[in-house]
């Protein structure tokens, strides 16, 4: 019924497990990676308990999650009406699917299938491995791997939706489309607010008509489908079965309509392709702009910043995705104040900043921006060492994150109360955000390959991404605790951040410099 | 055989790409697609092929009109030829060979293929590690492999080196003594004057001249060669 679609799959995963066996570094990282999944495993098993009752999520939280997953859900069906799809993984496959041998309903059915469990069976892995790193052993194996059964379910169904509502989009109901997209997201936004409407319930100091709106809010809607979750997780099966049914229908209406849409599809694939292309060289939505005058530019290294802030500046995409975490995140960061009015001004920061900062890892890990620009001959004509150069590259790419995170750290401290410390802190935020993403650059450099940016590959620049967290949390702690001075703890941590994260950018620099550029663009494209 | 377009229309919103196109390819023959950047030459190619779905027009191939599902007899060879960076060369004519249904016997003309296109040293190389010129060949020769009818080359001389080039002319008409019928577009207009039997010059979407050379040079006495006929139409 494929032609010679499995064949192709086949072969391009031997390949893919032949280049990492070639390897002795990547194997070694793959067995390492089986035994420790192996272990964590062995420990949750002996650890399990049947007590499920105990580490389940609130109703409030589940409720929220239902309402992410509605915005998940909303979210794909609008990009799909709007043309938004990418049902091909490479340009050799929008070319040479046309040569498999079958016909195109069964190719885009072939599409549909590949796309739901290719992404929903890493969805099932990435989570089960986080799961066991991260969760606690209390938790339990059971409760584990319903978590990510759920979640790869719940990817499953959302990712089924793609194709099909742009096939319809295509056929001419592109309105009834956007109106469906429309109606998730806003049942999707209302849901997501539970668990915000909880802790609002319970916080002091908040004025008393927010405190009874967030109260009537939170009784409408924590209770169905929170408790459908909750329900699934100790084993009702009527959210798994209502996934399985959405996948299943989509998936019958994509054989439906999937007859003569090769072109739609090409099209399609090759405007997802081009975006993409132009978001890794930082080109989202350029706009025309004024030339800057050549008397601003600064000599050096420097250049780098300017360069930096002349790509920002005419990529409206990036201010706008900037603005809405700015404002999400400062949000969360009153919310939390208001919350923590009472704590101690050290129990402040240490609710805000490590799990953010856990969080920012995994953006860090992925960001593979640099590759690009060192393989330019702009970046190697720049004036000033390698250090320096990667110092304000470095710089340059989290400025403004790290001004918000920062902000967002200042905010809080100022909300609870803690005028001074939130001046430290902000420092300490600010450091500690540079010195991670200065740390992934490193980990990237060691690491450049694209055969290394999942399974193992990603799992160990998160691990080093995330416990290099560690140094300036433990200086924290030890001078908080020889001093009770929370602005001390706070500068001590921004200086150990920076010398982190100058220590990771200068074993960078030197093996850049031992490669040069054309190695390391060469090794990133691997 | 013959491959016959007839008025061929593909608008992207208010740009018309290619207006009204019609010429027709014969078996062997080799025509070229010359003009300006801009003109709609990868889009003319592009719907041919059945990658994109034009306004208006036919594409018929024996006097019958092809839809959809034409991969097995029309083939696309891209500017830049898409392989895919894990599967060897080898594997390329086999996904090919398989899709087409090739009887008992292919592996050996794939081999053949291979040797006869200086990739015989090669078979085993994945995608990701051939050269420009290597993946062009490999995707001709899968061409060849499944006995397609119809082969359009989309700008094909870029990137190569001048022994790429020569050996990519003598690939060409190759295929053309095996009676397929090929489309060519290129900036290389002294190449297209050599190696194409007949042209088609596009200028905004639209044929403005097509012919043999001694018909062109007929029709605009002023032009001593191709190259002088061609600034003639796209500049008045």
């Amino acid at each position: 019924m494929f032609g010679a679609l499995p064949y192709l799959e086949v072969r391009l995963l031997r390949n893919r497990i032949r280049a990492i066996v070639k390897s002795p570094l990547r194997s070694l990282m793959w067995i390492g990676w089986g035994f420790y999944i192996g272990f964590m495993t062995f420990l949750r098993t002996r650890g399990a308990h049947t007590n499920l009752q105990q580490s389940l999520p609130t109703a409030a939280l589940a409720t929220t999650v239902a309402g992410a997953l509605l915005l998940f859900a909303g979210s794909t069906v609008f990009a799909a009406a709007g043309g938004s799809v990418r049902p091909f993984r490479l340009r050799a496959d929008a070319t040479f699917f046309t040569r498999a041998g079958v016909s195109t309903r069964a190719l885009v059915l072939w599409l549909q299938l590949r796309a739901m469990f290719g992404r929903s069976w890493y969805f099932i892995a990435m989570l089960v491995f986080y799961s066991f790193a991260f969760v606690p052993a209390r938790s339990g194996i059971s409760l584990v791997v319903a978590i990510a059964l759920l979640a790869g379910l719940a990817t499953l169904a959302v990712t089924a939706l793609q194709l099909p509502t742009f096939l319809l989009a295509i056929r001419g109901y592109r309105a009834l489309v956007r109106g469906i997209a429309i109606v998730l997201l806003l049942v999707g936004m209302i849901l997501a607010l539970a668990a915000p409407c909880d802790i609002a319930t319970r916080m002091q100091g908040l004025p008393a008509l927010l405190q009874s709106l967030a109260t009537q809010y939170h009784t409408i809607v924590s209770w169905a489908p929170g408790d459908l979750i909750r329900s699934a997780l100790t084993g009702n099966p009527l959210l798994p079965i209502g996934l399985v049914l959405v996948s299943a229908l989509a998936t019958a209406l994509t054989w439906m309509l999937g007859g003569d849409v090769y072109p739609e599809l090409y099209e399609a694939a090759t405007r997802v392709f081009e975006r993409a292309e132009r978001v890794r060289r930082g080109e989202t939505q350029v706009r025309l702009t004024r030339v800057t005058s050549a008397q601003r530019v600064p000599v050096g290294a420097a250049v780098l910043l300017w360069k930096n802030g002349l790509v920002f500046a005419r990529s409206s995409g990036r201010k706008i995705v900037l603005a809405i975490s700015a404002a999400i995140w400062l949000g969360v960061s009153v919310l939390l104040g208001f919350a923590l009015r009472d704590a101690d001004s050290a129990s402040v920061v240490v609710a805000i900043a490590p799990a953010a900062l856990l969080l920012a890892a995994v953006g860090f890990t992925t960001s593979f921006a640099i590759a690009e620009d060192v393989g330019k001959p702009f970046w190697w004509l720049t004036g000033g060492t390698l250090f320096y150069r990667l110092l304000m590259w470095t710089i340059g790419e989290t400025r403004r994150s790290a001004a918000i995170f920062g902000a967002g750290v200042g905010v809080e401290m100022l909300v609870a109360g803690y005028l001074i410390d939130s001046i430290s802190a902000t420092i300490a935020a600010v450091s500690l955000w540079w010195m991670m993403y200065a740390v992934g650059v490193l980990v990237f450099i060691l690491l450049p390959a694209q055969l290394d940016r999942s399974g193992p590959g990603f799992a160990l620049r998160f691990l080093v991404v995330g416990i290099v967290l560690l140094p300036p949390l433990l200086v924290f702690a030890v001078v908080l605790a020889a001093t009770h001075a929370t602005t001390l703890a706070c500068a001590a941590t921004a200086a150990t951040a920076i010398g982190v994260g100058c220590g990771s950018i200068a074993l960078g620099a030197a093996r850049l410099a031992h490669g040069g550029g054309a190695q390391f663009a060469r090794a990133a494209a691997e | 055989m013959s491959l016959r377009v007839e008025g061929l229309t593909k608008r992207f919103g208010r740009k018309t790409a290619v207006n009204d196109l019609s010429f027709a390819v014969e078996s062997g023959e080799l025509v070229g697609f010359i003009g300006p950047n801009g003109a709609g030459k990868t889009t003319s190619l592009q719907c041919i092929a059945g990658f994109l779905r034009p306004d208006a027009g036919h594409i018929s191939i024996d006097g019958v009109v092809v839809e959809k599902e034409r991969g097995r007899q029309i083939a696309l060879i891209a500017e830049t030829p898409d392989v895919y960076p894990l599967l060897t060369l080898w594997e390329h004519l086999a996904f090919v060979a398989r899709g087409a249904r090739l009887g008992a016997g292919w592996e050996a003309r794939a081999d053949e293929l291979l040797a006869r296109f200086g990739l015989a040293d090669e078979r085993d190389t994945l995608g990701q590690a051939a050269s420009k010129g290597m993946r062009q060949k490999a995707l001709i020769a899968a061409t060849l492999l499944a006995r397609t009818r119809v082969v359009l080359l989309d700008e094909p001389m870029i990137g190569l080196d001048p022994q790429g080039q020569r050996e990519l002319r003598v690939l060409v008409r190759d295929l053309c003594a095996d009676g397929i019928a090929v489309v060519m577009s290129t900036h290389q207009i002294d190449a297209a004057q050599s190696m194409c039997d007949r042209v088609v010059i596009l200028n905004h979407g639209t044929a403005i001249a097509s012919g043999t050379f001694d018909e062109l040079h007929a029709s605009n006495p002023g032009g001593e060669s191709l190259e002088a006929i061609y600034f003639d139409l796209t500049t008045s």
